[in-house]
């Protein structure tokens, strides 16, 4: 399910990992029509894989299938991602149970650090019952 | 994008798996099934070769983590080659190349390996 208007895009998803290559599908598309350059782009698609494996890991009973809706929304020299789901509140920044431990690293916890470290702004808020998560990225 | 995992023999009791594609959370379980079938302490060394990878994400970093505790935790060596910019900048991003033996092309790691063997004959 896509929609377009002017500078703004949505696509919806299920909550699955197999589901990320079409978030990667939206963005291909979108960054052919924005014309950006590669080191955007790969940021931009990390951005969305490591966000996106932790609305599904964490947001949601295992079993229970949900909608995760991206929203990319653009102006100039901006790109702003925003996820929005239905399921129980996640916050992404609150990564006080998972901190990034340098000797062990096979464990994870390196997602959150990664996303803070390639995108420029990041908020959550929980509204009327849903997770919204918002990415921002400067370029010139 | 998907996954193609190639693993070859190396010199002595090596083994070289080269992935191309994209390392991404939704395949790294299949690197993760191929390192299970093919690693173990006995392999020595195990490169990794990135050459033919576009895209690598955190799903994918701890499989390369957990295949390097294998290694470190056998004695054997643990080596990366040809990353691509892309692919360096997340393990930087994340400081992990510390430590980690990492190259840039085939020739330079060849001549890390011939200086290691040097070594050893030296050693004899």
């Amino acid at each position: 399910m896509n929609s377009t208007d002017k500078g703004n895009r949505s696509i919806t998803v299920r909550n699955s990992l197999a589901d990320c290559d079409k978030l990667f599908a939206f963005l291909d598309q979108l960054a052919d029509s924005l014309g950006l350059t590669e080191d955007i782009y790969n940021d931009l698609k990390l951005a969305i894989d490591e966000t996106f494996v932790n609305i599904v890991s964490y947001a949601f009973d295992e079993d229970s299938s949900h909608d995760i809706a991206m929203k990319i929304h653009h102006t100039d020299h901006r790109i702003d991602i925003t996820f929005i789901d239905n399921g129980i509140a996640f916050d992404p920044l609150n990564d006080s149970h998972k901190t990034m431990d340098q000797d062990n690293l096979d464990k994870g916890g390196m997602g959150i650090h990664i996303i803070r470290s390639i995108t420029d702004e990041q908020s959550y808020e929980r509204i009327d019952q849903r997770n919204v998560f918002r990415l921002t990225k400067h370029y010139t | 994008m998907s996954l193609s995992i190639t693993i070859t023999p190396e010199s002595d009791h090596g083994k070289r798996i080269s992935i191309a594609g994209s390392l991404d959370s939704n395949t790294a379980p299949q690197l993760q099934q191929s390192i299970d079938a093919e690693i173990n302490e006995t392999v020595n060394p195990t490169v990794i070769d990135f050459k033919e990878l576009d895209f690598l994400s955190s799903a994918g970093l701890r499989v390369i983590f957990k295949t390097k505790k294998i290694m470190d935790n056998s004695g054997g060596r643990f080596l990366l080659v040809n990353l691509q910019p892309q692919i360096k900048k997340v393990f930087e991003i994340i400081k992990a190349l510390d430590g980690m033996h990492v190259f840039k092309d085939q020739d330079e790691m060849d001549e890390y390996l011939a200086a290691m063997q040097n070594k050893v004959k030296e050693g004899e």
